[in-house]
């Protein structure tokens, strides 16, 4: 599922000439923009739900990018940030790219490397969200199912017989045949291959997802 | 050597004087009995200074004293005696007697020498015989042996010199004491023998405690001493310098000091010995020295040379110390000096690549957005492509005066001095800033004194500092309030030989803990500055004979201020201008 916004590119620079300069070019290119003069406006005003992409300086006043990209990371917000810098040295790109930038670029950038930049930044961004709607989706039809589904479908996933689940949770086979016929269509699949996948994506996902998802793995544990 | 020589001396003389005896006295009835007796007293002097010859000093005194009691016996006299007589003190002292058994002692001083004649006779180098000797001279008591009443006494001048006579006494019976030439010049001799026995004697213990006073001070020293020929061959060495070697005195004389020094470092050493020779002169050299647990040390070393008559020098005295700790300290701090330049030289080519690749940036992004707008949309975007190519415009020159500074920083272009109007100069930086002061909304004002003195300056390095104090206060002002955003630069004329320039900003100010810093290299508030720029602004004030300071507003911000020394004829300066 594509998000339908159209995604913004935020410009945090402090040296005003040169983001003007900057700004120009995406715009030509197509971007919609917004300027930041500082780490500091970017946080207190961004609109983070807004897909998009930071580009962002390395040495401001005031919060440096490196501390802006940590911020963000503590605020768990996913846009993601390209740094464009003057001043580069290996030490501090390193620093950057574990931190999760897509790309470290370096004053006087060419249009082709910015906009090709920007464009895998934009789809990862967009590939996140995606993934991201998915697995909400996800999650909210597995919320659907009740407690005993859920001890269920962890055995479907192993790949057991119901003749073994229904002794493994001591029920009727009868009962558990009902219980996956449901869980099916809870979860909206059509084969137990897609069931695993599904189960796949919420075991990986809930680590990065919302903080109050539930140890899915553990429940998987006979 | 010369000891040995007066001896044989002495001894021709006396038997030179034991020839003339016999030559004048061959007829005489007693001739023969003189013989003899002359005959052994020329054996006991010859006796007497070979035992003083080679007497210690210190036993020298005991041996006079028993070679006058020889004379005593051997003359059978009552007493003999070496005496001194010193000028201005009008008695004799006795430095030396004996006398025959029974004879009682003589005092060590005769009270007063009451014949002023007698001792201006003896001045004179005449002997001088007394027939009833003094009453203070104790005499043979009266009853005793030999003789009776008061015995002649012959007194003999041996040495006059510096106004101290010295002399010798003879007493006895009248025929040995006698007057004649001969006898007192037999008689002089053994005075002479004495007396030179005894002022070689003190002459060497003087020497003997002065050399040992001098080597105290020479051994106890923890300087090294040394003396060392042209050829570097050590000739003396003090306790300090064997003890450094870790050798003994013998050891180390004789060989060359060059052995002491690693190979490496021998030419230089001898090199430094041989302009030494050329141009004698007191010289400190370092070197390095091979240390007796195997390791490198360092000595430091001065040498004065030793001239001979022929003006040539034949030996060199030298006063080291090691200074191996401190040469190791100095070269840390070189190493560690470098490095910091290095460090500052890397943080300063990357500082101005940040410089330089801002303008650079934003030129290339203008010119390609320039050129997508063209692309794109054609002449309806030619008002956004022009405002583009005033932009780019304004870049270029950012960029070439980013390279004009550091130019003017790194090059050491001879600065171009010449008269100044400082108000001229703050309306050139107010109009050069004036486009970042509309960025920051920064009002400047300019509180200016009409007529001001002209200071004699470098127009570039004094812009340099006032564009770095506006700089620096819009920078402090950044999270003042826009109202509040002011910058007021101020000329005044301080009675009339300085001219001072005021920067007042209402920004953040400066910590107390950083204000005595401020002008020092490297301090900072900015967290992109690399501190020079007040200190650079500081060597150029001084370096123009003027002075900066900073200090904090009473309500708010900061003032820095520099005076300059105002030229004393402005008129002069306005036609040398105006020329």
């Amino acid at each position: 599922m594509m998000s339908t916004e159209s995604p913004i590119i935020r410009v945090v620079d402090d040296d005003q000439r040169f983001r003007v300069a900057v700004c120009r070019v995406l715009r030509a290119a197509g971007y919609e923009v917004r300027e930041y003069p500082s780490a500091g406006a970017l946080l207190l005003s961004d609109d983070e739900q807004a897909p998009g992409c930071i580009l962002l300086d390395l040495r401001m006043p005031g919060p440096s990018g490196l501390e802006l990209q940590a911020a963000l990371a503590r605020r768990d917000r996913c846009l993601p940030i390209i740094f464009l810098t003057a001043y580069a040295n290996v030490p501090l790109s390193v620093r950057a790219m574990k931190g999760g930038a897509v790309d470290f670029l370096r004053k006087p950038v060419k249009r082709e490397a910015l906009l090709s930049t920007i464009r895998a930044a934009l789809a990862r961004d967009d590939e996140r969200r995606t993934s991201r709607e998915e697995l909400r989706a996800l999650r909210a039809r597995y919320d659907l199912l009740s407690p005993r589904e859920r001890e269920v479908i962890h055995h479907v996933v192993a790949g057991r017989l119901n003749k073994q689940i229904a002794s493994a949770i001591g029920a009727a086979e009868r009962t558990v045949k009902a219980h996956r016929a449901r869980i099916m269509v809870k979860m909206q699949v059509g084969s137990v291959a897609e069931l695993v996948r599904q189960v796949d994506c919420l075991i990986s996902g809930s680590r990065e997802l919302e903080p109050q998802a539930q140890p899915v793995r553990q429940a998987a544990v006979p | 050597m010369g000891a040995s020589a007066a001896a044989g001396f002495l001894g021709f003389t006396a038997t030179a004087a034991v020839v003339v005896l016999l030559l004048r006295q061959g007829q005489r009835p007693r001739t023969e009995e003189l013989l003899t007796k002359w005959r052994a007293f020329e054996h006991l002097l010859l006796d007497i200074s070979a035992s003083l010859l080679d007497a210690p000093p210190e036993e020298v005194n005991g041996r006079v004293q028993r070679a006058l009691l020889r004379v005593v016996e051997a003359l059978e006299l009552d007493r003999c005696a070496l005496f001194v007589i010193r000028p201005g003190e009008p008695q004799a002292d006795i430095t030396h007697t004996a006398q025959a058994h029974g004879v009682p002692p003589l005092p060590h001083t005769i009270g007063q020498v009451r014949y002023p004649r007698l001792v201006e006779a003896l001045r004179r180098g005449d002997s001088v015989a007394v027939q009833g000797a003094a009453p203070e001279i104790p005499s043979r008591a009266p009853a005793g042996g030999r003789g009776h009443g008061k015995r002649p006494l012959l007194l003999i001048p041996v040495s006059s010199g510096g106004g101290v006579l010295s002399g010798i006494s003879f007493q006895g019976p009248g025929r040995e004491v006698s007057r004649s030439e001969d006898s007192v010049s037999r008689l002089r001799l053994v005075g002479q023998i004495l007396s030179s026995a005894i002022s070689r004697a003190r002459i060497e213990a003087a020497l003997h405690t002065s050399e040992k006073k001098y080597r105290n001070v020479v051994d106890s020293q923890t300087d090294l001493i040394c003396r060392y020929l042209p050829d570097t061959t050590l000739t003396f060495v003090n306790e300090a310098y064997c003890r450094y070697f870790r050798r003994t005195r013998e050891q180390l004389i004789g060989r060359m000091f060059l052995e002491l020094i690693p190979e490496g470092s021998r030419d230089m050493a001898r090199q430094h010995v041989e302009s030494l020779l050329e141009d004698p002169r007191a010289e400190v050299d370092e070197h390095e020295v091979l240390r007796p647990d195997g390791s490198i040390g360092w000595q430091q070393w001065t040498s004065y040379a030793i001239l001979g008559r022929d003006g040539r020098v034949f030996e060199f005295q030298a006063v080291g110390r090691d200074i191996t700790d401190r040469k190791r300290a100095q070269e840390a701090e070189d190493r560690l000096a470098n490095a910091s330049r290095l460090t500052v030289l890397g943080e300063l080519a990357a500082s101005i690549a940040h410089e330089i690749r801002q303008p650079l940036g934003a030129i290339l992004s203008n010119t390609e957005a320039a050129e997508m707008l063209l692309e794109s949309g054609g002449k309806s975007r030619i008002p956004e492509i022009r405002e583009i190519l005033s932009d780019i415009h304004r870049e270029v020159l950012r960029a070439s005066e980013v390279i004009q500074h550091i130019r003017s920083l790194v090059q050491h272009r001879p600065p171009q001095m010449q008269p100044l109007d400082l108000n001229d100069l703050v309306r050139d930086v107010v109009r050069f800033v004036a486009p970042s002061a509309r960025e920051f909304r920064v009002r400047v004002d300019m509180d200016l004194t009409g007529s001001l003195p002209a200071v004699y300056g470098e127009q570039v390095q004094l812009q340099q500092v006032l564009l770095n104090l506006i700089v620096n206060g819009m920078d402090a002002m950044k999270e003042t309030s826009e109202p509040f955003r002011r910058l007021t630069i101020r000329t005044r004329c301080i009675a009339g030989r300085l001219v001072e320039i005021e920067v007042i900003d209402a920004g953040h100010g400066i910590a107390e803990t950083i204000l005595p810093r401020l002008f020092q290299s490297f301090v900072t508030t900015r967290q992109d500055g690399l501190g020079l720029g007040l200190s650079l602004s500081r060597s150029i004030i001084e370096s123009h004979g003027g002075t900066i300071s900073a200090e904090n507003n009473a309500d708010g911000g900061a003032t820095f201020r520099f005076l300059l020394p105002a030229l004393d004829d402005t008129r002069e300066s306005n036609q040398r201008r105006a020329s």
